[in-house]
């Protein structure tokens, strides 16, 4: 379908937006799992602290970037149902368009809509 | 000892399979083609893309990076224990034939000597930790994603500068400048300090002092330095040097321990948000100083022949400018010396608030300064220049002395 300057390729749409979902599935299935915790494993306190809130900030970071990949995959599918809508109404019109030049061109005409002889 | 680097090594797998499972994810995305799509959504849509690709980028480094400080400090910590270990080996042999029959005396020395070693050790090995803990501190701190809006901890993450180190050179003190124009400020909001450290580099006394507070301790691998709080001695140990403070000649030399022990003294957040001269002088030298001060606009022109007078009495000076210009810089005509020796005027900027080292006081009044920001820079090209008497009046509102024994 062409709508002024922008094209759209469904098929393209759909599998950019699989693209993402399947990037946000694959973050989510590497997401830092527990760690060893505690001094007596990395030495001193301040240590393990420190591993502790960085795994913390990993983890926070991996799951935005993930629900952000989601979000944009399910982002595309909505602008897909949207423009398939839209595409669904200018067809329709279209048709509708078409029924009544041949309703003229068979000498009926347009009267609210509704199509009558003349 | 507590810690157990195989338990270590494990964690930094799993943290590494993280990171390499996001770089898949990486270049799947990457791989994705939106490059033919067109329009407004079109160039939204990209934008977006390539945050997210960012993102995911930062995500697979930085695991990697976590990784590898974690080996690292496994690997220290197995060293370390060995080592602990054949210490306390040789220990309890000397004990063992100290309370022999008869007692064999003669392991007392070593016995000693493995004592200390023994502290050390453990010394050393407890900075390999909180090395390593600010290492990966810095990696979460200088994180760029903007993605999360960290929280922990409550007061924010610690500025990744003030976490960035790097080792300093055991030879500083015996290859050391006290040359003040080697000077560069670098990246630390701490020009009063290197202001007034380059004031007390222009006189012997002053190099003395400043090198008599530095002791280099061989076992430890470091520096004890020592700062005063209200007159009273306070020793810091430094073995890193900020990664973007002062350089001198572009190394880490005298400044930049100064630095490094006025980071353990302040704090980073007090070392790098300003301060004022006279407050700086009393913590290297241990003495009172003087402040003087002049209202920008004001009447009343600055006492030069007074400034001259505590120069000649051995006083060191450091001029700060206040709020200027409508973006903290103006641009001012001075003077300096030029190829053949005389002077030459140039137009320099000078910025504020800001704190320069005084060189010298003219006898109209004029002031020849130092800018901390070292040679070359692109305010007024390092070394020092000479400030009218009048632009002196106009920008500088401060004036700190080192006191009379500078």
């Amino acid at each position: 379908m062409t709508t002024g300057t922008i094209q759209l390729d469904y098929a393209d749409m759909q599998a950019t937006a699989d693209g993402f979902h399947t990037a946000a599935a694959d973050l989510q299935a590497c997401l830092l799992g527990p760690i060893a915790s505690g001094a007596d494993v990395y030495g001193y306190p301040v240590l393990a602290e420190a591993v502790e809130r960085v795994a913390e900030a990993l983890r926070d970071r991996h799951t935005a970037a993930a629900e952000s990949a989601e979000r944009v995959g399910g982002l595309l599918e909505a602008c897909l149902w949207g423009y398939q809508r839209v595409d669904e109404a200018v067809t329709a019109l279209l048709e509708a368009r078409l029924r009544a030049i041949e309703a003229l061109s068979k000498g009926v005409r347009i009267v609210n809509g509704t199509m009558r002889p003349v | 000892m507590s810690g157990d680097p195989g338990a270590i090594r494990t964690a930094a797998a799993a943290i590494q399979a993280s990171g390499d499972g996001a770089a898949v994810v990486h270049t799947n995305l990457r791989a994705l083609d939106v490059e033919s799509w067109s329009g407004w959504a079109a160039n939204a849509f990209r934008r977006r893309r390539t945050a997210i690709i960012d993102a995911v980028d930062e995500q697979e480094g930085d695991p990697g990076k976590a990784a590898t400080i974690l080996n690292d400090w496994a690997d220290q910590m197995a060293d370390a224990d060995a080592a602990i270990e054949a210490v306390r080996t040789r220990m309890r042999a000397a004990w063992d034939a100290l309370i022999a029959l008869p007692p064999d005396l003669s392991v007392l020395p070593g016995l000693v000597r493995d004592q200390r070693e023994l502290g050390t050790l453990r010394f050393v090995r407890e900075r390999g930790a909180i090395h390593a803990a600010d290492a990966l501190y810095a990696l979460i701190a200088a994180d760029t994603s903007g993605l999360v809006g960290l929280t922990w901890p409550p007061d924010g993450w610690p500025p990744a500068q003030s976490l960035q180190t790097v080792p300093l050179s055991p030879t500083i003190l015996d290859t050391a400048t006290f040359d003040p124009l080697t000077v560069n400020q670098g990246q630390i909001g701490d020009c009063y300090l290197l202001a007034s450290l380059m004031a007390l580099m222009q006189t012997d006394e002053g190099d003395q002092l400043l090198r008599d507070n530095i002791t280099w301790d061989p076992e430890l691998g470091g520096y004890w330095v020592t700062l005063y709080d209200d007159g009273d001695p306070v020793r810091y140990f430094v073995d890193r040097a900020q990664a973007g403070g002062a350089r001198q000649d572009g190394t880490a030399g005298i400044a930049s321990i100064y630095e490094a022990a006025m980071k353990e003294h302040l704090t980073f957040a007090d070392l790098t948000n300003g301060g004022w001269p006279a407050e700086t002088f009393p913590i290297i030298t241990g003495r009172d100083a003087d402040q003087l001060w002049h209202e920008l606009g004001g009447d009343e022109a600055w006492d030069t022949g007074a400034l001259r007078e505590r120069l000649a009495n051995g006083e060191q000076l450091v001029a700060s400018t206040g709020s200027i210009g409508t973006d903290g810089v103006v641009e001012i005509t001075a003077s300096r010396p030029g190829p053949d020796g005389t002077l030459q005027t140039q137009t320099v900027d000078l910025h504020g608030p800001h704190s320069y080292a005084v060189a010298g006081v003219e006898p109209d009044g004029s002031v020849w300064v130092m800018n901390p920001w070292g040679a070359g820079n692109g305010a007024d090209g390092g070394g020092a220049f000479l400030v009218s008497a009048a632009d002196f009046n106009l920008y500088f509102n401060n004036v700190g002395s080192s006191g009379s024994d500078g």
